[in-house]
């Protein structure tokens, strides 16, 4: 009888073994935060084709949108830590919701990073109507008259916020921010010439920078890895004298407590999508060239974002 | 007006459910003077001029009017029809003619959230074949093995739309 | 333009193509007539099934899906009363009292015929004035979105049947469930009692499946023993002439006009759009007392105004990248998918792709017009059996769309709480319908006016800026007039009547 109790815990444990060997065995689920259309949710779409072929089984996203994206990722919090579950979503959506609002999730610590796959900054547009060719000129007219240049953002309490009062704070501009309903609003809202000047996450409305519509005059972070060449040496925040650096890096998250060698497995698949020729090519008719960081470095620009939210959250922004 | 007794009994009844209604209402209009968060954030005018709280105030406000107005006329209506009328006697009276309808009812809402909580912890085509049988009982069919048929169908057929189909993740 | 219509047509001709668009139109005529799912949903699951294809069959498949699913959910509003969109809701207000007089054909055949002739206008309208849909798109501003969504509220008296109190006091409900969650404008969150789970609001799908899906099972749970009006053993389903649709001018005429307008006002278009003309045919009809109760007129004026807003939302779409609805939202996602750029250079860039779009949403409407006919009297028959062998299944099928609205089961909660809500209210004579208009309408109203006031700096005036406002603030105003005007003969005439 002992024997064999031992010898079933023995098959039971080997067959453990067995289970993580063989990861992955079944269709991976990819939870994105976001209504199916948006940038997010295309970006991810785009890259699990690649995901899929260098894991060997389906990848099926499930968009789990509500609450600013805070819904979906408690989902995958509550998932199973068995590597069939991630979450993908941008950096800076995640400290954004977590340093400004009471959220039962922190961005470096509920969640075991898996990898980094798509790095945009975001970036100041202005409607070629307005005339103005640089961020430096705007930021002129707006202190002169404070309180009349409108500053058009997709969404309080995000990047786009951030950068807005990352201008207002260290610059003291004086720009009226108004936040719209996500970036399909304020694309809207752009392209029709009713803001002063738009700050949205590069590369939407990277087109209709190309035909001539609207003008990049600044942005928070390098573009020059955006697939047209104007605007690759455009000032940034820093240049300028912001000590700031803004955008977001879309990349994937697993429940914590999810296997050292399943995350491993993972970081593997998700470098060499992120390096196919699939996903470049997609990123390059995007506009932008993707951009792969390992588990910790993706970790490590985590905190930093953090740092930099939380600095100028503590000395800019109202609750 | 010439009315039966029964239907005289049935219109204070309605008015009565109309002035429970109008109650219900009110504690939803005026509840929502507080329950919209005032401690969480600062009612700063923002530069439109408006705040958070100040479209669902408004709302609000105009909800208590408007109910206020619908609980009056309900009161006038209720006391000026015939007196004799007693709210248990017919409330126990109507139970009895429609035991059938709001045990349906009832025991279908029941079915609903029982099928809802359990749905994700065990066997999809299982389940959803156990619910079709269970309600089609519950709606008086006894022709067993249709019902079996179907219900086996249709958990089969909804398995097939929902998880392998539209690939929910249930 | 003509020559790449042509060209565009010329490519939707291709057999492989041609079998796709069909396809997808049958899929959606079926997804849309199930209760509890919806064009978005089906739209999501052709992406990956998709993602092999040419761009031009891929996108083909989902026009032909949105363009079914605005008949297809219809026919569950009329044959069993819950349907399986917004706009599907009003067509419910005809179309389902036409089924229980035996009318099913006539209702199902009108909505065939309005759907098809909103589908054909809004498309003539769209290509040939392309730059004045995308203008529409690009100049309706917040302000404007804000007047309209407050017309289509102020509409609310043609919905109810009866007491006009009982109709506001519906809408300001529906008003304030909308409110519940995180406010859009400074991200507040707003009667969510600490939940997250309603930091988002009430999942709007799952007001939609409960309202209507739930609340009119438990109700009419009392029609079961009576066996359905609609079943004989031998009946002949009678559909309506051409000629008979064509008499009813002022009812396509409004739907046709208002779809094709304020399809093209991004965020507001169908719902606005039906609601809009039902309430406007009804007010200028000769008989209105008839609304509500099987009138085909009620029938025809939403329907052809739900399918008139597919040119409208098209166009901005493949024009500035600018999407009118969550399907086309989703349509843009499959552009990027397949290597395209949607925004304003696409119509150089993917000339091929967007002209073929074009010429695939006009087939797709002869598809749907040719199989919803063919289709009527299967659809009859399925949805004529007992109550006792359909309700089950309409339980299940609203339960898995509350679901996947979120992919959670928190909306089906949500779904079943308001089910025994709404059943209550409508017990006591508050039609749901105006709840349902709230909860759309007021969000989209609140947000629209706050960013209106920013962006205009807190002037009130910007209301009244340009024509288009002063005449719509105008229509209010009017409306609002009459309506108060007309209850209070209500009033008058009941009184007098005791």
């Amino acid at each position: 009888m002992r024997t064999l109790i031992l010898g079933v815990l023995f098959l039971f444990s080997t067959l453990g073994n067995v289970v993580f060997a063989a990861y992955p065995e079944q269709a991976i689920r990819v939870i994105v935060p976001y209504k199916a259309g948006g940038g997010t949710d295309s970006i991810a779409r785009g890259f699990v084709g690649a995901f899929s072929k260098a894991a060997g089984v389906d990848v099926v996203i499930t968009n789990v949108n509500g609450g600013a994206g805070s819904k979906g990722i408690i989902q995958v919090m509550k998932s199973k830590p068995d590597g069939y579950t991630l979450l993908l979503t941008g950096s800076t959506d995640m400290i954004g919701l977590s340093t400004f609002r009471k959220m039962p999730f922190n961005s470096s610590g509920s969640l075991e990073t898996v990898g980094g796959i798509y790095t945009t900054p975001t970036y100041v547009l202005a409607h070629k109507d307005r005339g103005y060719k640089s961020l430096e000129e705007v930021i002129a007219k707006s202190k002169a008259n404070p309180g009349t240049l409108i500053a058009g953002i997709g969404g309080k309490f995000g990047a786009h916020d951030v950068l807005a009062n990352a201008l207002n704070g260290y610059k003291d501009a004086g720009f009226r921010i108004v936040a719209y309903d996500g970036g399909a609003a304020l694309k809207k809202a752009t392209i029709a010439n009713e803001v002063d000047i738009c700050i949205i996450h590069s590369p939407v409305l990277l087109n209709e920078v190309k035909a001539g519509l609207l003008n990049v005059i600044g942005t928070g972070g390098s573009l020059e890895n955006i697939t047209y060449s104007p605007i690759q040496k455009t000032k940034t925040l820093r240049d300028m004298g912001v000590p700031a650096d803004v955008g977001v890096t879309r990349g994937l998250w697993a429940p914590k407590g999810t296997p050292k060698d399943i995350i491993e497995k993972l970081e593997k698949f998700i470098a060499e999508a992120a390096n196919s020729d699939e996903f470049k090519k997609f990123g390059n008719n995007f506009g932008f060239a993707p951009k792969y960081y390992t588990s910790s470095q993706f970790l490590d620009l985590l905190n930093l974002e953090q740092g930099v939210y939380s600095d100028i959250k503590g000395k800019f922004m109202s609750k | 007006m010439l009315l039966s007794d029964k239907e005289k009994r049935e219109k204070k009844s309605d008015l009565v459910k109309d002035i429970l209604i109008g109650f219900f209402f009110l504690i939803i209009s005026v509840g929502a003077f507080f329950a919209y968060n005032p401690a969480d954030a600062p009612l700063d005018v923002g530069t439109d001029g408006m705040n958070f709280a100040t479209y669902p105030l408004g709302v609000a406000s105009l909800l208590t009017i408007l109910v206020l107005i619908y609980l009056i006329t309900s009161f006038k209506k209720f006391f000026s029809a015939q007196q004799d009328y007693n709210f248990f006697k017919y409330l126990n009276q109507s139970i009895q003619d429609n035991k059938s309808l709001y045990f349906k009812r009832i025991l279908t809402v029941i079915l609903l959230t029982v099928y809802a909580l359990i749905l994700g912890e065990i066997n999809f085509m299982l389940l959803t074949s156990v619910f079709l049988f269970a309600v089609f009982y519950l709606y008086e069919r006894r022709d067993y093995f249709f019902m079996i048929t179907l219900s086996l169908l249709g958990g089969g057929f909804s398995y097939a739309l929902f998880v392998y189909f539209l690939k929910l993740p249930i | 333009m003509f020559e790449g219509l042509l060209g565009g047509f010329a490519n939707c001709f291709e057999p492989f193509n041609l079998l796709l668009l069909f396809l997808g139109t049958f899929l959606g005529l079926l997804v849309g007539a199930l209760p509890g799912l919806s064009s978005p949903m089906a739209i999501i699951i052709l992406l990956p099934v998709t993602y092999s294809l040419e761009p031009l069959p891929a996108l083909l498949t989902m026009i032909g899906v949105y363009v079914g699913t605005k008949l297809g959910g219809s026919f569950s509003a009329i044959l069993l009363r819950t349907p399986g969109t917004p706009a599907g809701a009003c067509t419910a207000l005809d179309g389902f009292p036409m089924a229980e007089k035996g009318q099913s054909g006539l209702a199902l055949g009108y909505a065939t015929y309005a759907s098809f002739f909103g589908g054909v206008t809004s498309w003539i309208i769209a290509v040939t004035c392309i730059p004045f849909i995308s203008g529409i798109a690009l100049k309706s501003s917040n302000a404007d979105i804000a007047l309209i969504a407050i017309m289509g509220l102020v509409m609310v008296s043609a919905f109810t049947r009866g007491s006009m109190l009982k109709g506001f006091i519906g809408v300001c409900i529906g008003l304030l469930i909308g409110s519940i969650g995180m406010d859009r404008t400074d991200a507040i969150e707003r009667f969510t009692f600490g939940s997250i789970d309603l930091l988002s609001g009430v999942p709007f799908a799952a007001a939609l499946v409960g309202l209507f899906g739930f609340a009119v099972v438990i109700s009419d749970l009392s029609l079961m023993k009576s066996s359905s009006e609609l079943v004989t053993t031998k009946f002949k389903i009678e559909l309506p002439s051409t000629l008979d649709f064509l008499k009813r001018w002022r009812a396509w005429s409004v739907g046709g006009f208002f779809g094709s307008i304020i399809g093209a006002v991004p965020g507001v278009g169908a719902d606005g759009a039906t609601w809009l003309s039902y309430g406007t045919v009804k007010n200028n009809s000769k008989n209105p007392e008839n609304f509500g109760k099987g009138e085909p007129d009620g029938v025809v004026a939403p329907e052809t105004a739900n399918n008139a807003t597919t040119g409208g939302t098209m166009v901005p779409m493949l024009t500035l990248g600018i999407p009118g609805d969550a399907s086309t939202a989703i349509m843009i996602g499959a552009l990027y998918l397949h290597g395209l750029q949607p925004g304003v250079t696409l119509m150089k860039t993917g000339a091929e792709v967007v002209y073929g779009m074009l010429a695939g949403l006009l087939l797709a409407g002869v598809f749907m017009f040719i199989i919803a006919m063919g289709a009527i009297r299967f659809f009859v028959y399925v949805l004529r059996q007992h109550r006792s062998i359909l309700f089950p299944f309409v339980l299940i099928f609203a339960t898995m769309g509350a679901f996947a609205s979120y992919n959670e089961f928190f909306p089906v909660y949500v779904a079943i709480f308001l089910g025994v809500f709404g059943f209550i209210m409508e017990e006591r004579g508050f039609p749901v319908v105006t709840i349902v208009l709230g909860v759309i309408l007021g969000p989209i109203i609140e947000y629209n006016t706050r960013v209106a006031l920013q962006v205009a700096n807190a002037d009130w005036t910007t209301f009244i800026d340009t024509w288009p406002r002063i005449l719509m603030i105008g229509i209010i105003v009017f409306l609002v007039f009459n309506e108060v005007k007309q209850g209070l003969s209500r009033q008058k005439l009941s009184k007098q009547n005791i």
